[in-house]
């Protein structure tokens, strides 16, 4: 990726707004580009001091009357001066607000980094860790319920979720195939975290039949 | 005389196997239920049913009615309002299976938000035809269901569908639809937001501003999607036809990647896949800066740019450059068009 391309992508880099595999190309520049490196750590810097501003600015005297005044006695060649310097003020009000507005998006942390492409696989290793121990205990959980409990369910519907248990484990098999072919994909390693993660939410609704408490 | 009486029997016995396995048992159930509640216009309706059908109907009355035919292992129907929430819960004989079926028609206020939660169930949402800025939309529909097919056409805020292997499909308006299969296929017209997923299931999409859409083997098509489209699927395809691209993403592993559209200015266009082919189409006037990457895929262009080989990247700039355009393929061929 071209380092002007790189740097028209930063403000969304660092909002993380970017999509799809952005961020990762984008990190992947930063990782070995020094110079865009700075720009993207001067704009979280930036952005960070932005926090700190005051929302609200009162002024310490009542400054209108005496500009009004002053505007109403100007000579006419000097009105484009001032118009400037409205545009200026507004810009500059426009930029403090948009600053502000950033605070909302979830900005870094301060000591928070957003990872390289090299640390996101081992970072997503890790996560996929937490999520298939969770998914596995859950699936467990309801398979155990459904065998206690068989009366709680039609014999067509335990059929249905038997099968579609099935789905989901091929899914994240597929997945995983996919993966030892290309072990730092972080696509894949995206896909199968994201894939844990919904199917725990479908364990869920399944769950919720077995121990009838829709 | 004796052999007609044993047809006769045989016939009726057939006959009233047949019909008790047919939405016809609906009419000819042992029990039935018709009751009306009054409740706030803009309440909770809350449904939920284990076998047979939910098909709810709006009106402009302040009043939940419910109707239909119970089958016989159905105990009863609890149907209460307490503070702004109208419940009706089908409630089944336990330890039975068979003859469980409730087939309820549900009128409900056009404001109330809607929760249903059915088993196998089929689910049939239906608001009437709503000119523009008449009624509130609903604040929100939700269904969970797990093998009946749902189908909802609303006005309403936000739309949220959990399904394993029901098909889930979406007609109407929301500002949001969520929906969430297993092997069930999702089908969304009149979105402007849409966030779907599914594991085997394929997801269409229509007339939405922005989509984002996951599956594992499912196919996705996205038709006339505005602006914004985030599409990735494992081994399932991806089709999309926005109106004006402003960040679109695909990605996929073995899939077949199918791109057209006109480029907004500073559009981006990012599209991947290992093995699968990606081809893209754009009009003439196209101004982008173009990055293109394979290692064994060829590359072919309609505007005046090609390669081949191994592990070739292609660099191009049409127009003054301002979108940006991202595809790579480990072995797939690449198709840049001109539409």
């Amino acid at each position: 990726m071209k380092c002007e391309t790189v740097q028209n992508l930063l403000d969304d880099y660092v909002d993380g707004l970017l999509i799809g595999e952005e961020p990762e190309m984008v990190a992947r520049h930063l990782a070995s580009c020094p110079d865009c490196a700075r720009l993207a750590n001067n704009l979280r810097e930036m952005l960070q001091n932005a926090k700190g501003l005051s929302r609200h600015i009162e002024p310490r005297r009542d400054l209108w009357p005496a500009i009004l005044e002053q505007i109403e006695n100007e000579p006419k060649r000097r009105v484009f001066r001032t118009v400037r310097l409205g545009v200026l003020a507004v810009a500059a009000a426009v930029l403090a607000i948009l600053a502000g507005s950033l605070l909302m998006r979830g900005l870094p942390r301060p000591g928070e980094t957003v990872l390289t492409a090299v640390e996101a696989p081992v970072r997503l290793q890790q996560e996929v860790l937490v999520v298939e121990a969770e998914y596995q205990r859950a699936r467990r959980e309801l398979v155990a319920a459904m065998d206690q409990l068989p009366h709680r369910l039609a014999p067509e519907t335990r059929t249905v979720i038997d099968q579609n248990l099935a789905v989901i484990d091929g899914a994240i098999q597929e997945i995983r195939t996919s993966l030892e072919k290309d072990p730092e994909n972080v696509f894949l390693f995206d896909m199968l975290v994201a894939e844990q993660d919904s199917s725990l939410q479908l364990l869920g609704l399944e769950e919720a039949i077995t121990s009838n408490t829709w | 005389m004796k052999r007609k009486v044993l047809w006769g029997i045989l016939l009726l016995a057939v006959l009233a196997v047949v019909l008790g396995r047919t939405p016809i048992a609906a009419a000819a159930a042992q029990k039935s239920i018709d009751e009306t509640r009054a409740v706030k216009p803009d309440g909770v309706v809350q449904i939920s049913n284990v076998a047979g059908s939910v098909r709810v109907v709006s009106w402009e009355k302040p009043e939940v009615h419910v109707s239909g035919g119970l089958e016989k292992n159905v105990e009863r129907v609890d149907f209460e309002v307490r503070d702004g929430r109208t419940s009706v819960q089908v409630v089944v004989r336990e330890h039975a299976h068979g003859n469980s079926a409730a087939y309820l028609t549900v009128s409900a206020p056009s404001a109330s938000s809607l929760e249903v939660d059915a088993v196998s169930a089929s689910v049939n949402v239906e608001d009437a035809a709503r000119p523009e800025l008449e009624r509130p939309m609903r604040p929100s529909v939700y269904v969970r269901s797990v093998s009946g097919d749902v189908e909802i056409n609303v006005w309403a805020s936000a739309v949220e569908l959990k399904s394993v292997s029901g098909g889930v499909s979406f007609s109407g308006a929301a500002e949001t639809f969520d929906a969430q299969t297993v092997s069930g296929n999702i089908q969304c017209a009149g979105a402007h937001s849409a966030d779907v997923r599914t594991i085997s299931g394929d997801i269409e999409v229509a007339n939405a501003d922005s989509v984002k859409a996951r599956s594992t083997s499912g196919d996705f098509i996205g038709s006339n999607i505005g602006r914004n489209a985030e599409a990735s699927s494992i081994s399932g395809d991806v089709e999309m036809g926005v109106a004006s691209i402003n960040r679109v993403s695909a990605r996929t592993v073995s899939g077949h990647i199918g791109l057209e559209g006109p480029l907004a200015p500073a559009g981006r266009v990012t599209a991947s896949t290992q093995s699968g082919e990606v081809e893209v189409g754009f009009p003439p006037e196209v101004s982008a800066e173009f990055d293109i990457n394979t290692v064994s895929g060829d590359v072919r262009t309609g505007f005046g740019f090609k390669s081949s080989g191994v592990n070739h990247s292609l660099d191009f700039a049409l127009g003054s450059g301002d979108g940006y355009v991202r595809i790579s393929t480990t072995s797939g061929n690449i198709s840049i068009n001109r539409l």
